[in-house]
Formats: structure tokens, sequence, C-alpha cells
């Protein structure tokens, strides 16, 4: 195990320190003008030279880039072009509504799969239909499925609100940042409701895709092993086919599905990019949206981190989890 | 156990067709205008919603925003010397915290009295130090609109009721920038010697105001959500709404959802031009079209392919059909530009824009040039969607007289960063929208038509401009001013097409939003004007 975790570490640095490296190069080549994009419209070309000076933007670029380095290491992102914040307290403020979203997507989507999975295994009344809604969902951009369900919820039908994270104005001052937690540890269920109410929309819409992903790899798991041996002799011993499934089958179909669970996790970030500008949902996804344009480059270079890192992260839990759901996997 | 059998992929690929095509019947339903809704309830709270589209992108600190929408919290929460009447389609000084002033004939020395009976939201009194302090922040924090206080010399007070400053040069668009939206601010500085930490209390101001304002800052959380006060010691009228709440909205769909659901009181920036038309028929709401000093123009770039030839910019400037652009693209918010300036800026006699529409000349010339050199890019400001359609227009327009134009997008921070680069990157033809700072034609000319200036993208000028601009910023007359802008015009690099209204759509029980409305303040109201009828 500490081998593994060293291992994983390592790949992790270097995984950063060449993401950061391709980051300088396109920053390099790129035309957008942080000085100027901050500076507007009047700025002299004195002032230009003097903040282009100030950020250390007329070094070279390798300089640049051992600098950054050097700043990460000692957990400093540098400063916002555009917040005028450093971006460490810009992502601590962003991160916890796209942790909070993703969680209630992947939790969603984990949900749906195993309805997918298990209904169309035992045929379940309503299987296909099931599957139909969610196939279609799945094959439906994103922003799409968003939009259509402001119309439907919000619009049409009045149950759900379209944006934002919370219709509460004195919101609670929680530790976590999640409004759920934060809203349950200060007994402010009203908090809790409406923020679960904002949830729905986005984290289903972020959910329909990687819901069918992982529900027909279980799915094509659990065929394949209740045609096995052991299922047969299972069943010839009495077992019901519901009891082979969940007591025997299922164990042995959770690896396959957790992998997929990760790698779904992991792209999930970026699907967040588009349902947060849908939803106006403030998190990562919008901060790195309205940093590109106007080239604040520490806000992308930061976010762009902060995913490579979870990416990894979220690749070596599941590689864990699994090894801790079937044995004969070893780390 | 048997397999079922699945969908088949073209059962799949049908379901999932109908489902878009449901979902875009829905979403063209939602967002046809026309017709009329019922209107909706105003509120009993005293609570105005509004909304901002994006972030406002800078801290609402007067010392550094320098862009659109965020003028909504820093001209209501600060406040200058002048300021700008409301309501009216010329920009006409008025008093503010100075409640009267002189210039001396040489525009170097103003005096001011001063508003007595004023506290700032921290409960300091407003006196006369705070000139110098606010002057004093806003050159050390040396942002975007620190060009306004440069030339200041002395501030020199009188009790603590007067003030006189001298500039270091003469300047006859200073009582201007005292009047802009972006111009100093009036700061208390006991607030800002008290959080000034680090930074000139930079850190400080991106969620609290130290100004004088009818409003005070109370919430400020970047990307999700700005709010105002009431501030209950304002010298002036007190405003209606006690709170004004501003969520941050992503996309104008949503945030014409809310509107149209009554979550949103009013729409007052960025609807595009597309939504206008409906919303003017949509007898549920009320529209304004509001004068402004916003202007698009049309650049083009004198250092690269045929458009190095001054007759060649000329013919261009000819061959665009003005008339048919601003009717395609505007509808009930623009209208086809008569001057040079932008406008209600001058004098309308003056600083004609005489381009009579002939597609002629520019035809002659494409049919005398090899085919190489007939293929240029027409780029736009990607951050208004009406410009990638002026950008489409004029491709097309240009296809007629043998020209193949490309049309490419293009983020203000790369446009800013041609400046100066005498448009090696830019494109051959450009395509934005811009209102000056301040209301003086000094102020614009020089920052579009001098070689120096933040909005002379392309790198175009010439001497005499710049020398008829120097003479108008020294004296003020409007005649150097004029002949600045028709020597401008006789280089060809830019083309004033069409001048742009705010246009603001409200519930149609929000009330006082023309009294609200000032001709120097794009896509801001002052808010203390409205109330509920």
């Amino acid at each position: 195990m500490p081998a593994f975790v060293l291992k994983r570490l390592s790949a992790m640095v270097l995984i950063l320190v060449v993401l950061t490296g391709v980051m300088f190069v396109l920053q390099s080549v790129s035309s957008l003008d942080p000085v100027h994009a901050q500076l507007g419209a009047q700025a002299s070309a004195d002032a230009v030279a003097a903040r282009r000076h100030e950020l250390g933007l007329d070094l070279p670029l390798t300089t640049q880039f051992w600098n950054y380095l050097v700043a990460v290491v000692q957990g400093d992102f540098g400063t916002s072009f555009r917040t005028r914040r450093p971006v460490g307290t810009d992502l601590l403020s962003f991160v916890p509504a796209t942790l909070e979203l993703a969680l209630a997507g992947i939790t969603i989507a984990l949900l749906l799969a195993m309805l997918l999975a298990f209904s169309t295994t035992l045929r379940w009344r309503g299987a296909e239909v099931l599957r139909v809604v969610l196939f279609t969902g799945a094959a439906a951009p994103m922003f799409l499925l968003g939009i259509v369900g402001i119309i439907v919820f919000y619009q049409q039908l009045g149950w759900l609100p379209a944006t934002g994270r919370s219709s509460v104005a004195d919101l609670p001052d929680g530790p976590t940042g999640l409004l759920t937690v934060d809203g349950l540890l200060a007994g402010r269920l009203d908090v809790v409701a409406d923020a679960l109410q904002h949830l729905v929309l986005p984290a289903t819409a972020l959910a329909l895709g990687p819901a069918v992903a992982i529900g027909r790899v279980l799915r094509s798991s659990l065929l394949t092993d209740l045609e096995s041996d052991y299922a047969r002799t299972g069943r010839a011993k009495g077992l019901s086919s519901r009891g082979v499934l969940f007591k025997h089958v299922l164990r042995n179909c959770v690896g396959s599905s957790l992998a997929m669970t990760g790698l779904q996790l992991g792209l999930m970030f970026s699907g967040v990019l588009v349902v947060e500008q849908v939803f106006a949902w403030p998190g990562i996804g919008q901060y790195v949206a309205q940093s590109i344009p106007v080239a604040d480059f520490p806000a992308i270079a930061g976010v762009t981190l902060l995913l490579g890192a979870v990416y990894v992260v979220i690749n070596a839990v599941v590689d864990l989890l699994q090894a801790a759901a079937d044995p004969r996997i070893k780390v | 156990m048997r397999r079922r059998p699945g969908l088949t992929s073209s059962r799949r690929r049908v379901l999932a067709a109908g489902a878009m095509a449901a979902a875009v019947a829905l979403t063209l339903t939602a967002c046809g205008g026309g017709g009329s809704s019922a209107p909706n309830a105003a509120p009993t709270d005293t609570v105005l919603k509004l909304s901002f589209l994006q972030d406002i992108g800078q801290p609402p600190d007067p010392d550094i925003y320098y862009a659109g929408q965020g003028l909504m919290l820093t001209t209501n929460t600060y406040e200058g010397l002048l300021q700008f009447k409301a309501g009216t389609e010329k920009p006409v000084l008025e008093p503010l915290l100075a409640t009267s002033w002189t210039a001396s004939p040489d525009n170097r020395v103003f005096s001011f009295e001063l508003r007595q009976g004023v506290t700032f939201h921290d409960g300091t009194p407003f006196t006369a130090a705070a000139i110098k302090a606010s002057f004093d922040r806003r050159l050390a924090v040396n942002q975007g609109p620190a060009y306004m206080v440069a030339d200041v010399a002395t501030v020199t007070t009188d009790g603590d009721y007067r003030a006189t400053i001298t500039l270091a040069e003469p300047n006859s668009a200073f009582l201007d920038y005292l009047a802009s939206p972006y111009g100093p601010r009036m700061m208390s500085p006991t607030a800002l010697a008290q959080h000034a930490g680090s930074d000139h209390a930079q850190t400080y101001l991106q969620t609290h105001d130290v100004g004088t304002g009818p409003y005070t800052l109370s919430d400020a959380q970047v990307g999700s959500r700005y709010a105002l006060k009431a501030y209950p010691g304002y010298w002036g009228k007190k405003p209606y709404f006690t709170d004004v709440e501003l969520p941050v909205l992503t996309d104008t769909s949503a945030q014409q959802l809310q509107f149209k659901n009554g979550q949103v009181a009013a729409i007052t920036h960025d609807l595009p031009s597309s939504a206008v038309e409906s919303y003017s028929k949509n007898t549920g709401f009320t529209s304004y079209s509001l004068p402004t000093m916003m202007s698009g123009n049309i650049y083009v770039n004198p250092n690269k392919g045929m458009f190095t030839d001054v007759t060649t910019r000329r013919a261009l400037q000819q061959a665009i059909d003005v008339e048919s652009l601003v009717k395609q693209t505007y509808f009930g918010r623009g209208t086809v530009a008569k001057q040079v300036y932008p406008p209600n800026m001058i004098d309308p006699q003056l600083a004609l824009q005489t381009v009579r529409h002939d597609p002629a000349p520019l035809t002659k010339v494409a049919a005398g040039l090899p085919s190489d050199q007939k293929n240029i890019t027409v780029g736009y400001d990607s951050s208004n969607p009406d410009y990638q359609l002026v950008a489409n227009l004029v491709s097309t327009q240009l296809a007629s007289m043998g020209i193949t134009a490309k049309v490419q997008g293009y983020p203000s921070s790369e446009v800013y960063g041609w400046v100066g680069t005498k448009g090696k990157d830019a494109p051959e033809l450009f395509a934005s929208s811009a209102w000056p700072d301040a209301p003086s034609p000094y102020t614009w000319g020089h920052i579009t038509y001098d070689p120096d200036g933040g909005l002379n993208y392309l790198g175009c000028s010439s001497p005499e401009t710049t020398s008829a601009l120097t003479e108008g910023k020294r004296t003020g007359s409007s005649e150097a001013f004029s002949t600045a802008a028709a020597r401008a015009l006789e280089t060809g690099c830019w083309l004033n097409f069409v001048d742009i209204n705010d246009f603001i759509v409200a519930q149609s029980w929000l009330k006082g939003v023309e009294k609200a409305h000032v001709v120097t303040n794009p896509t801001a109201l002052r808010l203390a004007e409205l109330t509920v009828g």
C-alpha cells in the first residue's frame, strides 16, 4: 500500500508539472493580453509596461515557469487578474459549489445506474421505459438537457428553481461550504431543502450520461456472471434469482462498475463546466469560463492544476476500492 | 438466463431525435417573444430584484472598476463632486457633493463649494479633506481610471467645505472627468486609513464600500451574488427600495426566463437585439430605448493588404451599406450614426460623417487586384452577438464587390493586445462598440485617434488629427474637435455606423426607469429613483 501511494503521488506530481508546462506554452503562443484586459482602454504604454513587469510577464518563459512552480509548491497560486484575489482563496470559495454538484450528480448517476442494471436484469416492469428515457437523456448534449429541464420544471411546471445554489439570503457560514451539510450542521432545514431543490436539475443533467455508462457496464457484468457456473450452482441449490444476484453475483461485478464510476466522476468535472454555465452555478466551471476571455492565466492554471490533481486522486481511490471489493486485485 | 433484446440502434436514434426536436420546440416556444404576457405582481417587501449577466468581472471599487454592468454598484454606492443629470438626452453637469463650481478660463484651476451634512457609510462626515485622500488613493491604486487625476498638481482647502483643484496642464475635460461614472469618487478617509492594509484598502473594497451614495454594498460574492442596502443616513432623497438583490446569471435565456416569471424586475443590459423586437411588442412588460453615448464602429487596418492604400480605405467606407447593417441588426435600439463622434457628445451640426454609400469605387479597386489579395478577415468583438451579425453582413456586402471575407470573433483581451503593435496580428476589418469614459470629445478622440490611444486597436493616426485634439483639450473648442473628426475620417480608418441606445425591459409595475437613466452611464440606473406604481 505505501508503495502504491508513493507511486501515485509521484505520477501526480509529474502529471501536474507537465500540465503546467503545457499551459505556459499555450500562454506564450496565445495572443490574449492579460495586461490590457486589466488596465482597460485608457492605459498608457508606461502603465502597461509597468504592470507587465510587476506581473513578471516580461521575464523569459522558462523563468516564469520556474517561478510559478516554486510559488505553487509554497501554496501560492498567484492572484487572479480578474477578481484581484489570491487564486487559492478563489478556489476555496468556488470549489464547494462544484463539489456539492458533482457529489449530487454522482449519487444520482449511481442510483439510476443501479436501477437501470437491476431492472433490465431482473425484468422489472417499466425497465424498457427507463432504458429509453436514460438512453435518450445520455444521447442529448448536456446543455440541451439543462435547457429542457429549465423550461419544463422551472418555466412550465414551476416546481424547481432554474439558476444558482440557493434562494435563501442569510446562509449559514458553515465549515464545509456545502450548503446541504452546513445547513444540517446549523439546524437550518430551510437551507437544506432549498439547496436540494436547486441541486435537482443541474445534478440530473450532469448524471444522465454517467448513469447510462455505469449502468451498462454493471448490467453487462451481471448478465455475464448470472450465466456463470457458480450462479447456476446457486440456483440449483434452491436460491432465487434475486438471491443469487444480490448475495453472490453483485460483489463480483462491482469492480468493473467502480472503474467506470471513477472514470465518469473524473469526466463529470469537465461536464460541470457546461452545466454550471447553463444553471448559473457559482463553481469552478463558471470561474474558469469567465477567466478565459480575459486571459486570467493564474485562475486558469489554478483550476487546471486542481482538476488534474482531482482526476489522479479519483483514479487512485478507485483502484483502492476495486482492490477492497475484489481480493484478486492487488495494488 | 436469456439475454433480453435491447433497443435497436435505429430505434434509439429515432427516440433521441424525437426528444431533441421536442426540446428545441420547447426552447423556441419559451424564447419566442411577441404577443403579451400577464403582468407580474409588484413586490410588497421593498426588495428590488435585478441581475447581472456574468460576473461584473472586477471588484466594485471605483478606482479599479473600468467595465460596464458593475456601474450599477459603483454609481449607487459612491458619489463624486459632480454628476450628469438623469433623464436627459445630452450630458448636462449638475451638482452632487459639490453644490457649485467655477473653472478658470485656461481650464487649469477649479474651485468647489461642498455640500454640508453628508456622511460616509462608516459615519465619517464628508469634508474637503476627502478630496485629496480620494485622489491620492486613486493614484496609488493606479488602475485604468487613474489617468483622470494624473494631472492634478494641488488640492487646497479653505475650511471644511471649500476646495480648489489645480492641474499641471490645462484640460477642458476635467469637469467631465469629475462627473464621469468612472471618475474619482469621494471615499471616507477614515475608512481608507482603517482598512488600508498593504494594498490601499483594495482587499476591503472587494466586499465593502466607503462611499456616500444612497446604497451601501451589503453582499459581494464573486460569480454568485451582489446586494445593496439603503443607507439610512443618506443626505438626499430616501430610496423606495430598501434592498436590491443582484444575483449573477450566466445566460441571457435564463435571465429572460426569470424576468418573464417575475423573479427579476428588469433587464437593464445586454439583451440581444434579436429579443428587442419581441419585448417592444409585448404589452405585458414596459420597454425603454434610452439615449447613451455608445456607438458601433468598423475599424480598418491601414497596415495590411489592400487597405494600406488610403484611397481603398475611403472606398471601403463608401462601400459599406450602413442603413442596411443598422436595420438588420439593431431593430429599435440603434440609428444610423450621423457624426464621427459617438452620439450626444457634440453639437449635431459639427463633426459630421459625410460618407455617401457607393459600392462602385471598391468594386473597381477589387477588380484590379490579383485574386490572392482579395481575401480579408472581418473581425468582431466576440462578447457581443450583435457584432457577429454585423461582421457577417459586411462580408456578404463585400462579396458582391468581389472581395472574399472570412468572419472571426476575438475576445477583448486579444483585441486590447493589438494596441501598439501596428495591427500586425489584427484582421483587416474589425467591428465593435464602445462608449467614452466621459462625454468630452477629447476623451473619445484621444483614445480612438491618437497614436497612443487605448482604443486605437489597429494603429492608425494622423498628425493633423492629434494636433487638433491637443488644441481642443487646451481650449475646449468644439471647432477644434470638429476638425479632428474630419481629419480622422479622411484617413479612412474608422466608420462610426450606429448610435446605440440602452434597451431596458421592466415589469410594468416598476416606475422611474427613465428618471433613473443617465446618458453617460450605460447599463446602470440610479436605483434611488425607482419605485412601484
